[in-house]
């Protein structure tokens, strides 16, 4: 899922274009510029004297990062560090009061005085994680969705003939605002569970969230995960450098090659999808599954990599995710962070809360005598949390009802296919379905991915109804009339050796992640060092020719934009 | 540590070395401006008696093989299509660092367009500065007039051409021809490019003869002609002529002959001389109809027609006749001549067959290439 929402400002109407007009895009991954300040940082951190100080190379390249790519919304940054750094420490300070209270009134008071002077404490704690983290949900949402609402809001004001209108602004996103929010609020709401204590020094925070290699578009790191490695003491390992320049190489092989090349097919065919077939609405949508996958997960590589070679291992954001066997599978292999995130503050706290196991109690009284209800009262709080957590990704990703039918969609598959595996179950029994065999393992990949595909549609049409007829498009408009379609699609700024180029890039990608997928303990690049050493050496020369000769860069090369950079 | 940073060197070396293989052969835009350019400096030095610089009028007009076999004098056209006038300085010291030309001749066309881009549009000037050696002047000339967001892809061409992989013949007909002129010594028709067959026109042919008429120069192209000028008088190259090829003139393209009097009277305000072929055509002996490729070039019978004029020209005022030159430079310029009129003989055949072809150094293997120039 990709895609920019209809209040940001950029050229193209075709939701996966991100040329943003502001200058947001200063120091992308794939500039020069980028690479010779990851040399120059590189350069700097291992040379720093004081090894205690380290962190600060980071932090100042971090800010010299930011500032560069987007200096004016920096103070969005800045507020969103400094008043979840001070919660943090408030809620902290608090929770020590109360042990410190509790032990100092130990003998005096009673179990039910504790309680209620935990719980009051408590709520002063709430209180302040609630005013924070509104004020940076605040702050996104205003910015995300406020033009929607005013767009509604004028609507409705005209239909109901009143007189009056809401103001739309010129708004344009910070650079990784959702990233460096969702990342702080995680920390906070850490800090409030007291799974983590809070970082004291407020440089050391304001490190952890704005690190630059992940401020772009991820991945969303966990501060337990992330944070003591950006402050510990490293010495320069060339083991580091070797792994993390391989990881980088094949990130931008994925995005200058792949992504940049696929990405003006969807531009030109989205857009003005009912001068086209089926099949090529269909092949746009296959496309876009590639693009949009080289794209986040090139830009993900690149992130990681870098940060291997500072000797930091950021947490992996992708697992193949079109060997997805359901739809639950494929959002434990997709944007991995985001759905931990989402699991963790979201699901969790849904599922959990008071109000579902209330639900779930009520049905299995109402229903728990038979075999289905019990089945329904057992999955149902768990699938209406799930619907829900999903409901807001699809919010997240946009300002525009396609997004919330994405959302409805991905949400709906799981909490459909939930309550009905018990139905699943019988009718693979009843047709002697062999489970363990491999075809029955490629039929649910490519069932898996044929439903990706459905929810992709909501991603590049302009709107909802747009996707559908898309959709309906794809079916009732399927044509195999070879000439028309090649004349079609090469009609899309892309030529047949574009194509060919794309199909051997799929075989390889297809390749490499089918041997990750049989050693999903190692990495490619370990396999490679351990076996093949030599090999290295080829396949480095060949990537970098390949980025090289292939790469869309350049003059009349209009490479899109990170496609989650603006989220 | 010390093994790991000898095995990285070698290999950043090697990738090097292969890069810029790949980046040399990649490096093509136009064909025929690629090899009339780089030819040129395959000439042996101090070799040409008269160098030609301008846009697709120089070399669809002048055969420098007829000027050899009629006249006796080395000449070459260092001219790229829809030349401006803005590169011309920087090709007079590319001409003079390589050759002592007894002349050299100006086509002024790069000077007569209204719009002020021209003179820095980039598929224009790509055509010379792209297929120029490296050079303080290349550097120069990039400085001077490339604008200053298009300069890094100028010194790194390889970010512009790599995506010519996708134009394969294209690169290995460049790659064939630029090696075959390397093993001869220098190119066979020495920058000459023909055009058969003749197209009429619908539009009135306007006579010009004795019409003085000016219409002003546009901005950037006055300073580019006053700064050529300037150049030419402050380091004393007096050994320039300015020239305007003969065209149709229709009501279309009169605003050109216009400017072309008002350079004509910038040009002579310097103290340089200057022809106008364009008044001169009775004298040549063009057919209006039947000379043109188009309103704007000759084809084969008109430049045959015009090459003669020229030479007689040029032997009249520059003393160009039989000049001296060595055994080996003569040698080449006969076979330069026979390859020329083969050349000529095969557009016969073509305008037999009323087919329309470019005709340029690659004729010979435009259908091996799958270059076919034929129209």
């Amino acid at each position: 899922m990709g895609g920019i929402s209809d209040g940001y400002v950029y050229r193209n109407c075709c939701s996966i274009s991100v040329c943003l007009v502001s200058g947001v895009a200063g120091m992308g991954y794939t500039t020069i510029t980028f690479m010779i300040f990851t040399l120059l940082v590189t350069t700097a951190y291992y040379m720093f004297p004081v090894k205690k100080y380290q962190w600060t190379v980071l932090l100042v390249a971090s800010y010299v990062f930011y500032l560069w790519a987007s200096w004016k919304y920096a103070a969005f940054l800045l507020f969103t560090t400094f008043t979840v750094h001070f919660a943090a420490l408030i809620m902290y300070k608090n929770s020590r009061i109360e042990k410190e209270t509790i032990v100092l009134h130990n003998g005096e008071w009673n179990r039910e005085q504790k309680k209620q002077y935990k719980e009051e404490m408590k709520k002063k704690r709430k209180r302040v994680l609630i005013m924070v983290l509104v004020l940076n949900f605040g702050i996104l949402i205003f910015l995300k969705y406020f033009n929607l609402f005013a767009g509604g809001m004028n609507r409705f004001l005209g239909k109901a003939g009143m007189t009056g209108s809401v103001p739309i602004l010129h708004l344009v996103l910070p650079l990784g605002i959702s990233f460096y929010t969702f990342q702080s609020a995680g920390y906070l709401i850490d800090v409030y569970r007291e799974k983590t204590e809070p970082e004291r020094n407020p440089a050391k925070y304001a490190l952890f969230v704005s690190f630059f290699p992940q401020i772009i578009q991820g991945p969303i790191s966990f501060y337990d995960q992330l944070a003591h490695q950006l402050y510990a003491e490293r010495k320069f390992s060339y083991g580091n450098l070797k792994h993390g320049a391989l990881l980088m190489l094949w990130g931008y092989l994925k995005k200058m090659v792949i992504a940049d090349r696929a990405v003006s097919l969807i531009q030109m065919v989205a857009p003005d999808y009912t001068q086209y077939n089926g099949t090529v609405i269909f092949i746009t949508v296959l496309v876009y599954a590639l693009q949009l996958y080289a794209d986040f997960s090139g830009g993900i590589d690149i992130s990681r990599g870098f940060a291997e070679i500072l000797g930091i291992e950021m947490a992996e954001n992708f697992r193949r995710p079109y060997f997805a066997v359901s739809i639950n599978d494929y959002w434990r292999r997709w944007h991995i962070t985001l759905g931990a995130w989402m699991k963790s503050y979201v699901f969790y706290s849904l599922a959990m809360s008071k109000r579902f196991f209330k639900m779930g109690k009520n049905l299995k009284q109402k229903y728990g005598d038979h075999a289905i209800g019990a089945h329904v009262a057992k999955v149902l709080p768990a699938g209406i949390a799930s619907f829900i957590t999903f409901l807001l990704v699809g919010i997240w990703h946009g300002a525009n009802m396609k997004y919330v039918a994405f959302g409805v969609w991905n949400g709906g598959v799981i909490l459909l296919s939930v309550l009905m595996q018990p139905l699943f179950n019988k009718a693979i029994a009843g047709l002697h379905i062999q489970t363990q065999k491999k075809s029955w393992h490629i039929f649910q990949i490519l069932r898996t991915f044929l439903i990706v595909l459905v929810g992709y549609m909501f991603d590049i049409g302009n709107n909802f109804s747009a996707a559908m007829d898309m959709l309906g498009r794809c079916v009732m408009d399927f044509s195999f009339d070879i000439s028309q379609i090649t004349e079609q699609i090469t009609s899309c700024g892309m030529t047949l050796y574009d194509y060919m180029l794309l199909i051997f890039m799929i075989v390889l990608i297809f390749y490499v992640s089918l041997i990750q997928e049989r050693h999903p303990d190692t990495t490619i690049r370990k396999l490679l060092e351990e076996k093949y050493p030599k090999f290295q050496w080829i396949v480095l020369f060949a990537g970098l020719l390949c980025i090289a000769i292939f790469g869309m860069y350049g003059p009349g090369c209009n490479a899109a934009d990170f496609v989650y950079m603006q989220f | 540590m010390k093994k790991r940073i000898l095995k990285l060197s070698c290999f950043v070396l090697i990738f090097m070395l292969f890069l810029s293989g790949a980046a040399g052969f990649l490096k093509v835009n136009s064909l025929p401006d690629s090899v009339r350019i780089k030819g040129f400096y395959l000439e042996s030095g101090d070799s040409l008696d008269m160098v030609t610089i301008g846009a697709s009028e120089t070399y669809t007009s002048i055969a420098p093989g007829l000027l050899w076999k009629e006249f006796g004098f080395t000449s070459y056209n260092y001219s790229v299509a829809g030349s401006p006038i803005s590169i011309v300085k920087s090709q007079v010291k590319e001409i003079l660092a390589n050759q002592d030309p007894k002349v050299i001749v100006i086509e002024i066309n790069g000077a007569l367009q209204d719009d002020d881009e021209y003179q820095t549009d980039e598929k224009r000037l790509r055509k010379y500065i792209d297929n120029m050696p490296w050079s303080a002047n290349k550097i120069n000339t990039i400085m001077d007039i490339v604008p200053e967001d298009q300069r890094t892809e100028y010194f790194i061409p390889f970010l512009k051409y790599h995506s010519n992989w996708q134009s394969l013949d294209l690169c290995i007909a460049d790659f064939y021809l630029q090696a075959r002129m390397r093993l001869e010594g220098g190119s066979r028709l020495k920058g000459f490019q023909t055009i058969s067959g003749a197209e009429e026109t619908k539009s009135k042919v306007i006579d010009v003869t004795g019409d003085t008429s000016v219409l002003p120069l546009s901005e950037k192209a006055e300073y580019y002609l006053r700064d050529l000028l300037q150049y030419l008088k402050d380091e004393g190259i007096d050994n320039v002529l300015f020239m305007r090829a003969p065209h149709r003139i229709t009501k279309k393209s009169y605003p050109f002959y216009q400017r072309a009097n008002e350079a004509e009277k910038i040009i002579r305000e310097y103290g340089f001389s200057y022809v106008d072929f364009e008044t001169q055509k009775d004298e040549i002996g063009l057919n209006m109809m039947e000379d043109f490729y188009n309103n704007h070039h000759l084809n084969l019978y008109g430049q045959k027609k015009f090459t003669e004029y020229f030479g007689n020209y040029m032997v009249e005022y520059y003393d160009l006749k039989d000049s001296v030159h060595s055994e080996k430079i003569i040698k080449s310029w006969d076979k330069s001549a026979e390859d020329t009129e083969d050349c000529l003989e095969y557009v016969k055949t073509m305008l037999k067959d009323k087919k329309r072809s470019i005709i340029n150094e690659g004729w010979k293997e435009a259908r091996r290439f799958h270059l076919t120039t034929e129209e």
